[in-house]
């Protein structure tokens, strides 16, 4: 028993590396990616969460619930917001740059192949998922651009409550606030946006690894 | 070994009779729009049912005690009002017996979609659901054709539990009212859950922003 069961092991050991060798770079480079494109997906969850508590403590703040709490509460979720927007920016770079990989990888296969006709098909795959990657990295800028605005205001909210914060100081930034929430709101629809497009093309990337 | 058997037995008993932790409104309603997003994104739920539905049960089970007996989940109900509108959400907890949990895990997500008013009542009387009084399968995703069948039914369930979908399954349970979140959330301590589910109570103008993402979410 106990030496069939060395023999299983031993046999496991060589097939190991062999059935590794199974993929090529770019498939290996796709799973990287498509892990990459999960988490930057959790992020993005995270950030909307802290967006809706601050949404949540702006309108207490205006309502005068409990006005005290709801600005320290605001406070601490900005701070939070912008370390999850620092993780995500650095996610979407990994992102960027395991496309850049596996699409440099994929195009040195597809220089191998000799079958015209096969060449020719594996090209426009690689020019398809080129072009939804595009779509998806516009879509990102995007939605990150309005984010630094949107991020900036909220900052500078903070910084205006703290040097001077009062219920009437409230009532005077009333406008600013309201443009805020907005703004939220605004945001929560174009990340929504965004991860379904993400989700797709992580379905893309990932049949790529499956097939 | 006898000390090992004693907190063990210690262990499952804090499981079984410990209520789920429960949280307030304001942080509920953006688990609840992260969930059912979830859902929608990946196709999991049929839309088409979703605007049939009557009402809405957005659940997530953290409890430790799953597959021995019992387990808490935590999240909220909304109904939908006569112009097609959502009401406000209602803080709620389940006690005991299973919803859509058949095999172990520690975290999963249910969507409930309340076919019919009756049950929706029921829910926010925090009724006790019989496995025999509620008939529920999973429902039909994104993609599937709906028949009469489905919007006959009860409920129609989705799980999630870190990303595999399981089967669903209904021992007798318990719902409670949060009382005490709902209060804090439409700042009136006397607000009961028929009055948010029958849309008596709007939800408060402060936190119209926070919620309209689930709203979004739901279309």
């Amino acid at each position: 028993m106990k030496h069939l069961a060395l023999t299983f092991a031993s046999a496991l050991a060589v097939l190991a590396p062999w059935s590794q060798a199974q993929n090529s770079d770019s498939l290996n480079l796709a799973g990287d990616q498509a892990d990459s494109m999960n988490k930057l997906d959790d992020l993005a969850g995270r950030a909307q969460k802290r967006l809706e508590y601050i949404l949540t403590n702006l309108g207490d703040l205006q309502a005068g619930n409990n006005a005290k709490k709801a600005f320290d509460e605001f406070k601490d979720n900005l701070e939070d917001l912008k370390d999850i927007r620092s993780d995500i920016k650095d996610r979407a770079e990994k992102v960027r740059d395991l496309q850049g990989t596996r699409i440099a990888a994929w195009t040195k296969e597809v220089s191998g192949m000799n079958d015209k006709d096969m060449r020719k098909l594996t090209n426009d795959q690689l020019d398809q998922a080129k072009a939804d990657f595009d779509a998806l990295d516009k879509q990102m800028r995007e939605v990150g651009g309005d984010a630094n605005d949107l991020t900036a205001l909220l900052d500078d909210l903070k910084k205006y409550f703290d040097s001077s914060y009062s219920a009437d100081s409230v009532k005077t930034a009333g406008p600013m606030i309201d443009k805020a929430r907005t703004g939220g709101r605004e945001m929560q629809k174009s990340v929504d946006a965004l991860r379904d497009t993400l989700y797709k093309n992580k379905k893309e990337v990932k049949g790529t690894v499956n097939q | 070994m006898n000390h090992l058997r004693k907190i063990t037995f210690a262990a499952l008993m804090i499981g079984l009779t410990l209520p789920a932790l429960a949280e307030d409104l304001d942080k509920l309603v953006p688990d609840a729009a992260e969930i059912f997003g979830r859902f929608k994104r990946e196709d999991q739920i049929n839309m088409g049912l979703v605007k049939d539905a009557k009402g809405i049960v957005i659940l997530n089970y953290t409890g430790f005690a799953i597959g021995i007996g019992g387990t808490g989940g935590d999240g909220i109900l909304m109904a939908r009002k006569d112009d097609g509108s959502w009401t406000g959400p209602c803080a709620i907890t389940t006690d005991g017996g299973n919803i859509g949990i058949k095999v172990g895990g520690s975290d999963n997500d249910v969507v409930l979609l309340l076919m019919k008013a009756g049950v929706v009542n029921r829910w926010a009387k925090g009724d006790h659901f019989a496995s025999a009084a509620a008939s529920a399968v999973l429902g039909p995703k994104g993609a599937d054709a709906v028949d009469a069948s489905m919007r006959d039914r009860d409920f129609n369930a989705y799980v999630w539990n870190k990303g595999a979908e399981l089967g669903v399954s209904f021992g007798g349970f318990d719902v409670n009212i949060n009382d005490e979140a709902n209060a804090d959330y439409y700042d009136k301590p006397a607000i009961s859950a028929e009055d948010i589910i029958s849309g008596k109570v709007a939800v408060p103008e402060g936190k119209k922003e926070a919620i309209s993402r689930l709203y979004d979410l739901l279309k």
